[in-house]
């Protein structure tokens, strides 16, 4: 006897094998009660395919639209600014800072009689446990504080230059991409998502074409945008993020 | 590697579509406006991963629709898990019955009655052509699981579009 679900997954040629591929060709064969209703249910899966599709609003289609712009031109402006400002020579400045004290504390330990065993102190410190929560908060209290930041630089960002205003605002841009990452890794979405709707506002902002009237209207978007991510950050337990 | 203007392309051929197995498969516009714009970024980022011989709006498709499952799983996660497979009905919330009224297309309106593992097997198999390996292993459920859950939906629906049909 072959049963209904049998004869859904023989219609999807799905989920069945051979043999039992087999045995259902054979019974509808054979069997013409069970050939009626297969048919039946043919005709009502394939019914089930007529439907009318719900188109997606218009605005949204903007919106995708918008991103993958958005997405090619950061791509663009990314490539020639990484170039550009690469700081080789305070990279070579840096290196060698650490390199001497890296030496400097070498020699002094070696120089101290009753130094600790640095062999138990790193691996007590590198098996210390790690509580899962600090990570989140963590972050969080990183992207409180640079929210905070940003917020007074867009405060006085109309004190500099049309130019140092567009060179801030990419780097805003490029150091939200940084926090969007570590929202998606850290597994907050809804950052990750809030930090990219950012981006658009900023990028106009950065566009140095954008009329004046649209440029206060932005930053008012801008300010009021912060504002709402710094109160969501201030109240959600870190525990919750998925609240914020 | 496909170009900006291929991505447009997509999207203006394609975006109903997505948009549509992403509301089918979250059952929330919300949700679906997430799946989009988290399939898309991950669809431009990850295009140097494309390759040719598939068509460009088939992929992106595909990828938005797994966003569509992770954001409907990461909503409600304990709907997912392996026992839910016993519950064969889940009452639906009065936004999610508002939703559905709201709805012209039968189909979508009989979707809601079904469970969320049973509607994502039954869009994935049904209208995505999904195979059911494919499904299981996406889903993290057995073979048999998705089998059932398929087989349910489509019960289920048969007997809603009928009464529908019927009715009008």
């Amino acid at each position: 006897m072959i049963n209904e679900e049998t004869l859904t997954l023989y219609f999807y040629e799905d989920g069945l094998d051979e043999t039992q591929r087999r045995q259902v060709e054979d019974a509808l064969k054979h069997d013409r009660v069970l050939a009626a209703r297969y048919q039946a249910l043919q005709q009502e899966l394939q019914a089930l395919d007529e439907q009318v599709l719900s188109p997606a609003p218009e605005h949204l289609k903007h919106q995708w639209h918008d991103l993958i712009a958005r997405e090619a031109r950061l791509e663009r402006q990314r490539e020639p600014i990484a170039r550009r400002t690469f700081p080789w020579p305070g990279m070579i400045a840096g290196f060698s800072a650490v390199l001497a004290l890296g030496i400097a504390i070498g020699v002094f330990l070696r120089t101290q009689p009753d130094r600790p065993d640095l062999e138990r102190v790193a691996s007590s410190t590198l098996s210390a446990p790690v509580n899962p929560d600090s990570a989140s908060s963590a972050f969080e209290r990183g992207l409180e504080r640079y929210l905070s930041e940003r917020q007074l630089e867009l405060a006085s960002l109309t004190s500099r230059s049309n130019n140092e205003q567009s060179e801030l605002l990419h780097e805003i841009v490029m150091q939200n991409r940084l926090f969007e990452h570590a929202a998606e890794k850290q597994q907050v979405p809804e950052i990750a998502r809030l930090m990219r709707a950012l981006e658009p506002i900023l990028l106009q902002l950065a566009a140095q074409d954008t009329p004046p009237q649209d440029a206060d209207a932005l930053r008012r978007q801008l300010t009021f945008e912060l504002n709402a991510m710094l109160t969501k950050l201030q109240q959600a337990p870190s525990k919750q993020p998925q609240t914020i | 590697m496909p170009s900006e203007s291929e991505f447009h392309q997509a999207i203006s051929r394609r975006s109903d579509q997505w948009y549509g197995a992403c509301l089918r498969i979250t059952r929330s516009p919300d949700l679906a406006r997430d799946a989009m714009q988290d399939g898309l970024l991950n669809a431009w980022r990850k295009r140097r991963q494309f390759e040719g011989g598939a068509q460009l709006e088939t992929w992106i498709h595909r990828i938005c629709v797994n966003s569509a499952l992770s954001l409907v799983r990461a909503s409600h996660p304990e709907r997912w898990a392996p026992l839910d497979m016993d519950v064969s009905d889940e009452t639906p919330t009065p936004d999610h019955l508002l939703h559905s009224m709201e709805l012209d297309d039968q189909l979508q309106g009989a979707l809601y009655q079904l469970s969320d593992m049973e509607r994502v097997c039954f869009v994935l198999k049904h209208l995505e052509q999904w195979r059911i390996k494919e499904i299981a292993g996406d889903l993290n459920i057995s073979i048999g699981n998705a089998k059932q859950a398929v087989f349910r939906a489509t019960r289920k629906l048969r007997v809603s579009m009928a009464g529908l049909r019927s009715a009008s």
